[in-house]
């Protein structure tokens, strides 16, 4: 009979353990940074109203075009009208027509594309014909179509990039469901008699957020820059309306002269797409590694 | 001289949960012509032992600390340009699933040949196409000549498995790291690929360290066998010695698992309780008390060494001469 | 899988979506609210001009009759008369397609020519300063607007620097060129980091598949590991996400002609919405519907021949 030896916790010296883990800041960098000017962002939108020293519609025409300064931070455009100000307010309307125009087709694609991978057989048919048939458009043409449809205007471009926008979500969720319909737990709440709805809503839905919350991160910027898009090409928002677009639109016969009135705008939209992809890539990796 | 020494390996992954330890302080050696068992559950750290010899431990875990001496050097300390010239050439790999270790675009011939082309084993393509039809032809593939140049998706598993072994003895390596070689194929083809490489082996000469998880694979072709747990070796003997008599509760545990033809009809399998630890923060002592009907105190302080409990064979359990034939069904009672 | 049953098969997947196409430009038309033949031709228009119109346009007809009438030009090349322009949309949208068409390709050539080594230096170094440097840039340029972008590109190599031309298409080969430069330059800064998002993903996935882990174990180079397992099969990914984003790509020349006021269709389009032109409109939209679905069955072709499984027999 051996005594086997007792060693006592390894006194053998070990590579510095910490030193493997990367750090927060590695690991979540670019989230919290993207968090951060976001919130910036969308407080100074929020409040924009406190916040511009001028109102954005107010013209004085004795004070066009002036250089950045004291007065006015931005400069004014050609109507006198302080660009700070319209830039803020524009900031506002721009993240909430961004945040509604991903929300809507969110909803809508979320739900066509459940009950087409749920329930299959006819209605997957149909939704994905449907799908495929949207998909086929690129995704400025289809919403110019609609808009040209419907007029331009704020509400057309709500509805066209609405319209527009859905078929990706379908697709997305649709092919979750139809992996996590297979899965053992759904077998299992079938084989308990639970209803449809509550299948779809308690256990499917869960699990099929995910991936569509991923790509909203990437589509709302996407439907940012898109809104700009059309109405620089003059078929979104109507001027005299503070927006990026138009701004841009309007400042296009002075960018040799007023270079401000064209640089300041791009670079807020350039601004907010940052922080919104920086956020929104941080997101989906935070959730990724949540598994 | 053994063809390879392994000597307290250590290999640790950083996690968002914590560092596993997923290979803690293992060593063995394997002579020359030796066909060598590694055995244990998933998640045990067979794979990653054979990773870490091989340099392949996937970032961001490292070989943190031990040796590997393979024909003098140490391998843990060579820079990849130097491993690369090992691998393949010296040492070779024959990994689980082998339909997808090939790659579905590039023809049969150009896949085993590869390691003979980067190593100068061939110097030209004419030289190394029939060089591969002859091994093609070694491992049992019928009509090489014709097959050479067909993808992976016109293979069966089983021959996917043979073309992966044909493609590890290309340069003629003294030792083959097999993981889990038969674990994806079919029963009857397990056998056929099983003696395969017992015969290669045998008629080359070669050393072979064979991974797996089922006890019917190490009988039949293993000389010895080490059992791994956890990360660490709970014990290692020659094989015969290890069904005879094991010396550890968790080996009996796994040939309790086992069912025996020779038994009684009304014999139940008894599984081990509990579930394999969590590797960032594992039991202290020694690492299987929490599901042990033999655990006592000293068990569960300090860290029990492999000690040689008898000749030539190894254990990590304390109390291993309190092991009986029924101490597990017993504990089921 | 042989290639003409692939053919075969996909050429049949395409044509529901090709009815679903022509009956929503069909219904670009029908749903205008309000009369569409007022619409097209002002309020001052007389009661003749307006019913002469609606005739021509076969509104007075039931819908079904109108989507056949429809169909059956379509296949004709019919595509109906241009309200502003006084000429048959076709004829207009054939004169004006190269310029769009060039564009596109000369965009998609750049897009491919600086993405894909940058993927690769990414994937193959992933963490690495280049991964970061090239990430940084992309996640940058994927939040300027194309038509901010392409003015500033304007004023400083067209006006300030006068390297390039301000506007249109220019003839023969080399003056086309030098024409589409800053157009295809604004488009490739906006498609390069999409292609570049999902191409290195791709590559990265295909670095830790288990066929490259095998490789490995061969003792590859690094260079012949990743010239023959990751390339070879990371071209095939390249196929396919340039089909699936071309059509982001087509609705980039909408606003770059636009800016640079080249003579395409997407400028086409644009315009002819302000001059309520719905002939010209549904015209557009279709040959762009018909384009994105030629494309795809152009790559998914290409990634048939490009991957062994499908065969030629």
């Amino acid at each position: 009979m051996t005594e086997a030896a007792i060693v006592a916790p390894s006194d053998r010296p070990r590579p510095e353990l910490a030193a493997m883990r990367p750090s927060v800041w590695r690991r979540h960098g670019g989230l919290i940074t993207g968090a951060g000017i976001l919130a910036l962002i969308l407080l100074a939108s929020i409040f924009a109203n406190y916040l511009s020293p001028y109102d954005p519609l107010q013209q004085n025409l004795r004070n066009t075009m002036q250089l950045p300064g004291w007065d006015h931070p931005f400069g004014t455009d050609n109507f006198g009208r302080d660009i700070f100000s319209r830039v803020l307010h524009a900031a506002k309307l721009d993240l909430m027509i961004g945040f509604l125009c991903v929300l809507f087709p969110w909803i809508l694609g979320s739900v066509l594309g459940g009950i087409a991978g749920y329930f299959g057989g006819i209605a997957d048919t149909i939704i994905m014909r449907v799908v495929d048939t949207f998909s086929a458009f690129p995704f400025l043409v289809m919403v110019i179509g609609i808009i040209a449809i419907l007029g331009p205007g704020l509400i057309s471009m709500y509805i066209a990039l609405t319209l527009a926008g859905w078929s990706m979500y379908a697709r997305i969720v649709r092919a979750e469901v139809l992996v996590v319909k297979k899965a053992e737990y759904v077998l299992a709440a079938r084989a308990l008699g639970f209803g449809h709805g509550r299948i779809m809503f308690r256990h499917i839905l869960p699990n099929v957020i995910t991936p569509t919350i991923i790509f909203a991160m990437t589509d709302i910027v996407l439907v940012i820059l898109s809104t700009t898009s059309l109405s620089f090409l003059g078929l979104g928002v109507r001027p005299p309306t503070a927006e990026w677009g138009i701004m841009i639109s309007e400042a296009r016969g002075f960018i040799l002269t007023a270079w401000w009135m064209v640089t300041l705008p791009g670079l807020a939209i350039v601004l907010v797409g940052l922080a919104l992809s920086l956020f929104g890539d941080g997101v989906a990796k935070w959730l990724r590694e949540r598994g | 001289m053994p063809i390879l020494d392994v000597q307290h390996l250590t290999t640790q992954i950083p996690t968002a949960r914590g560092i596993l330890t997923v290979v803690d302080d293992v060593s063995f050696a394997v002579e020359a012509g030796e066909c060598f068992g590694l055995v244990g559950e998933s998640g045990s750290g067979k794979s990653m032992t054979v990773k870490s010899i091989l340099g392949l431990v996937p970032a961001p875990g490292r070989v943190t600390g031990g040796a590997v001496i393979h024909d003098g050097t140490d391998l843990t300390r060579l820079p990849q340009k130097a491993m690369n010239r090992i691998r393949g050439s010296a040492i070779a790999a024959i990994v689980q699933d082998a339909a997808s270790a090939l790659n579905p675009v590039l023809r049969i011939g150009h896949q085993v040949a590869e390691a003979m082309l980067e190593h100068g084993i061939a110097r030209t393509r004419a030289e190394a196409r029939a060089r591969v039809i002859d091994l093609m032809a070694k491992v049992g593939i019928p009509a090489p000549g014709a097959r050479i140049d067909d993808y992976p998706h016109q293979f069966s598993g089983g021959m996917c498995q043979r073309v992966v072994i044909a493609a590890a003895l290309s340069c003629n390596p003294g030792l083959i790291l097999a993981d889990e070689p038969t674990t994806a194929l079919d029963v009857t083809i397990q056998d056929q690929i099983l003696k395969l490489l017992v015969a290669l082996q045998q008629d080359l000469g070669l050393s072979l360290i064979l991974v797996t998880h089922d006890m019917g694979v190490v009988a039949q072709t293993c000389q010895r066998v080490a059992v791994m747990y956890a990360g660490q070796i709970v014990e290692m003997v020659a094989t015969p010695e290890l069904f005879r008599q094991p010396r550890h509760p968790y080996t009996m545990g796994l040939l309790n698992c086992v069912p025996r033809i020779d038994g009684p009809e009304t014999a139940r399998l008894t599984p081990i309780p509990g579930a394999p630890p969590d590797l960032a923060h594992p039991p202290a002592g020694c690492r299987f008390h929490p599901r042990c009907p033999l655990a006592t105190d000293a068990c569960r302080a300090g860290r029990p060494a492999l000690t040689e409990v008898a000749p030539g064979h190894f254990s990590r359990c304390i109390r291993q001469d309190a092991l009986t034939a029924d101490m597990w069904e017993a504990a089921h009672v | 899988m042989n290639m003409i049953t692939f053919l075969r098969k996909r050429l049949l997947q395409m044509l529901p979506v090709l009815f679903g196409i022509v009956l929503i430009v069909f219904m670009v038309v029908r749903l205008i609210p309000g009369d569409p033949a007022r619409i097209m031709l002002g309020i001052r228009a007389s009661d003749e001009k307006l019913a002469a119109l609606r005739t021509e346009l076969g509104l007075d007809l039931p819908i079904w009759q109108q989507f056949g009438r429809f169909v059956g030009n379509i296949l004709q090349g019919e595509l109906g008369n241009s309200i502003f322009y006084r000429r048959d949309v076709t004829e207009v949208i054939l004169e004006r397609l190269p310029v769009t068409v060039s564009l596109v390709v000369f965009s998609v050539v750049l897009s491919v020519l600086i993405s894909v080594p940058l993927s690769i230096a990414a994937a193959v170094r992933q963490g690495s300063w280049i991964d970061q440097l090239v990430r940084g840039i992309s996640t940058l340029t994927l939040s300027m607007p194309g038509f901010w972008l392409g003015l500033n590109l304007l004023i400083l190599f067209a006006v300030v620097w006068q390297l390039f031309p301000i506007s249109g298409f220019g003839t023969g080969f080399v003056d086309i060129v030098w024409h589409l430069t800053l157009p295809a330059i604004t488009i490739t800064l906006s498609l390069t980091p999409i292609l570049i998002r999902t191409l290195r993903a791709s590559l990265i996935e295909i670095m830790h598949a288990p066929h490259v882990e095998f490789a490995r174990t061969k003792g590859l180079s690094e260079g012949r590991l990743i010239r023959r397992h990751v390339l070879r099969n990371g071209l095939m990914a390249t196929v396919t996400i340039l089909g699936v984003n071309i059509g982001w790509l087509m609705g980039g020349t909408v606003v770059v002609e636009y800016v640079f006021s080249l003579p395409g269709i997407g400028a086409l389009i644009v315009s002819s919405i302000s001059a309520r032109d719905y002939p010209m409109i549904q015209g557009i939209a279709l040959i762009f519907g018909l384009l994105v679905i030629l494309i795809n069955l152009l790559t998914d072709l290409l990634y048939a021949a490009l991957d062994p499984r499908v065969s030629y027999d």
